[in-house]
């Protein structure tokens, strides 16, 4: 075997043209793989930092583009028209404890809406395209009210957990109050101006239907951060509905309490040991049945989208362009190992005609594609590695410019692979920028190449072996005669 | 010198054949085969050069695959001391009990002359340790020597190139050498040259030593001829 070994090892060296010229050839299809190794991984680096940047909760509630839609249906309709909108923006406790118990769930979190009147303080305008302002209420027949939003946890009620409103004076009410029913509440800075409310204040509500009353004790006062243009989009779609200024933010058990448990369910956010295990929860909650028309899922996805689909594009990109790279590399190198090996003919009939067996032939080939595939590895590792970063940079600026042509969104490109988004409604709010594809080579890139590398050595001894034994001796020395 | 058939008054011969038949197949489906050694039978002994003369495609070339183990028969069959060649480690057969040499020397362009030999010896798996030395010896009993072992077959002579390549195929010391119209590419002078050392490879080194020529003068110093007609091996005459 050393003597079979020796001898590829003499013959590589003997024959620089041809083996230089397998090993460029190689090396190429070697670097092209690294290239989109490398990027694709700095790609789902990216998106994973995106996602681990975006928290790990997913939140379930009402699918509130479609309630805006038949929102807009019920505006049209004559008064008495649908209930089912109220009804749609429930969300049934069964989810909370099938999807609670998924093991990678180590949280889960309550938003319960409700009602509530009062003697004390005054809602804020009279009312908007002939609808009560102030939270909807159905009672047989539509009625003016408070709006309650009762979190456990104040600081993750998606308007303060997403930015959309922040605390102007005061604070949030502490998790200590939100998990004991505390009397306290977080309250609109219009509606604080509008009656008189300064921190540390107390009113009474009262729930006319429960018949029960709990008086509150001011916390914090809340301003709306969201840009005019979304709450100019809220109030024309159904604004009293969804809160605004005549909502307050109380502790979970204090809806509970006014309403006797007839608050409405609008949000479970499940929190996750590890945010990218998002997908798998999506699927889990598939495959339980929840109806993803009426409900939704959410994790921070249009941010996610904004900021890692370019990278998803990408990933998806360097995927399909690797396997085009393997498969025309291993065509590439089977039809040039034909070549050589037809070439090498005389090399091969007077080898078998000095008594080399068929398979020590094959083994001498073998030797030598595998030494020429070792070679274009580390040449192919050195090229692309030093153009991977380039490369993903320039194809990561392509997947952001092919993002805005779409018209995702109006934006600043700010540097290869940054950009800056502005959505129609949503302004500031969801300023965001894809970050940056680091095309570093890790041990598992690394043991890619070399399976590549392996691949298409394998492929090309194949080649070589099958070509060989294929050959007559006798007819290949006849014919020199 | 004389013709036909020689008998051994000792053994067996070393190499019989006995009613070979070969033909070639390369046609698709319903071309007729084309035969190219018919019903041969013959004996070749040590010692003694045995020359087959004949037209070219006459199946001289055919014949010598069939006896290198290169080919097998289609019927009949090749026997090496009287064993038949089909029950041999044909790898094995044509790396140490056959020699060959080629009309067009068939030396690998990438090798040195020694390393030519050697290539021998290391499928022969010979002590790496002595592949040198031998191929250094070999070169120099066929008058190679010096910085000429250690050319490039391009940088050699036609003479030199097939000196090398019958040192390459003694380089095991096989105890047949077969020859394919071994002067067919070299000037008459450089051709008696090779035709001096194949007999002497024969009469002195005790081998059995099966040329095919069209050289008369081969022929003539042959110790036994051999005609090939039309795929039949007949005696013959050197002229």
């Amino acid at each position: 075997m050393m003597t079979v070994i020796s001898r590829a090892w003499r013959n590589l060296r003997r024959s620089p043209g041809r083996t230089a010229l397998l090993t460029a050839v190689l090396s190429v299809v070697i670097a092209l793989g690294v290239v989109g190794l490398a990027v694709e991984a700095g790609a789902n680096d990216g998106i994973a930092g995106v996602r681990r940047s975006l928290g790990n909760e997913v939140r379930l509630s009402a699918n509130f583009g479609d309630m805006r839609m038949r929102a807009a249906d019920w505006l049209r309709q004559p008064r008495g028209g649908s209930a089912r909108l109220a009804v749609a923006s429930m969300v049934e406790e069964r989810w909370a404890e099938q999807l609670g118990s998924l093991p990678y769930v180590v949280e889960t979190d309550r938003v319960l809406r409700g009602w509530a009147e009062s003697q004390d303080i005054a809602l804020i305008d009279a009312d908007v395209g002939g609808l009560p302002a102030g939270g909807l209420r159905w009672l047989g027949q539509q009625q003016a009210a408070f709006t309650l939003v009762g979190g456990q946890s104040a600081a993750r009620i998606a308007e303060f957990a997403d930015g959309r409103r922040g605390i102007a004076s005061g604070r949030l009410y502490s998790d200590a109050e939100g998990y004991s029913a505390a009397p306290v509440a977080v309250i609109d800075e219009l509606l604080a101006a509008h009656n008189g409310l300064t921190v540390g204040d107390r009113f009474t509500l009262a729930d006319s239907q429960s018949g029960r009353t709990i008086e509150l004790e001011v916390v914090g006062i809340s301003r709306d951060l969201a840009p005019p243009e979304q709450a100019d989009y809220g109030r024309l779609a159904i604004q009293s509905l969804l809160g605004a200024s005549n909502t307050f933010y109380v502790p979970y058990g204090v809806v509970q309490e006014l309403n006797a448990q007839e608050g409405m369910l609008t949000s479970i956010s499940f929190y996750l040991d590890d945010p990218m295990l998002v997908e798998d929860f999506r699927s889990q909650a598939a495959a339980a049945g929840l109806d993803t028309n009426e409900y939704a899922l959410w994790s921070s996805d249009t941010q996610f989208e904004m900021m890692a689909g370019p990278l998803v594009k990408l990933a998806g990109f360097t995927r399909t362009g690797l396997v085009a790279v393997i498969i025309a590399g291993a065509l590439v190198i089977s039809l040039l190992m034909t070549l050589v090996t037809r070439e090498r003919s005389l090399e091969i009939g007077v080898l078998r005609a000095l008594g080399a067996s068929r398979k020590a032939i094959a083994v001498q080939l073998a030797v030598e594609t595998l030494t020429i595939s070792a070679l274009a590895v580390l040449l192919g590792l050195a090229l692309g590695a030093s153009g991977a970063q380039a490369a993903a940079d320039s194809l990561l600026a392509r997947e952001v410019a092919a993002l805005h042509d779409q018209g995702l969104g109006r934006s600043i490109v700010t540097g290869a692979g940054a950009s800056i988004f502005r959505l129609p409604g949503m302004g500031e709010f969801l300023r965001q920028s894809t970050p940056e594809v680091n095309a570093g080579i890790g041990l598992r890139q690394l043991g890619a190449i070399a399976g590549v590398g392996l691949l298409l050595a394998l492929c090309g001894s194949m080649v070589a072996a099958f070509w060989s034994m294929k050959m007559d001796p006798a007819a290949i020395l006849a014919a020199r005669s | 010198m004389s013709t036909g058939t020689v008998a051994s008054a000792s053994g067996a011969p070393l190499l019989s054949l006995d009613r070979v038949n070969y033909a070639y197949r390369s046609g698709g489906a319903g071309v007729e085969p084309v035969a190219a050694v018919r019903e041969v039978s013959a004996e070749f002994w040590p010692g003694r050069v045995s020359a087959i003369v004949g037209r070219s495609g006459s199946g001289k070339s055919t014949l010598l695959s069939l006896i290198a183990g290169l080919a097998a028969p289609d019927s009949g069959e090749v026997r090496w001391e009287g064993q038949p060649l089909a029950r041999l480690n044909l790898d094995h057969y044509r790396s140490r009990r056959v020699g060959m040499v080629f009309q067009a020397f068939n030396l690998l362009p990438q090798l040195t002359a020694a390393e030519n030999v050697m290539l021998s010896l290391e499928i022969a798996a010979w002590p790496s340790a002595q592949r040198r030395s031998r191929a250094l010896e070999l070169l120099a009993g066929v008058g190679i020597t010096g910085a000429t072992a250690g050319r490039r077959p391009l940088r050699l002579s036609g003479g030199e190139q097939q000196r090398v390549a019958i040192a390459r195929a003694l380089a095991t010391d096989p105890p047949l050498v077969i020859a394919d119209e071994p002067t067919g590419n070299l000037d008459e002078e450089t051709g008696h040259e090779i035709i001096a050392l194949l007999c002497g490879l024969a009469r002195q080194g005790g081998r059995a030593v099966l040329v095919a020529t069209h050289s008369s003068a081969l022929a003539r110093r042959a110790d036994e001829v051999w005609l090939m007609r039309d795929g039949r091996l007949l005696p013959g005459t050197a002229d």
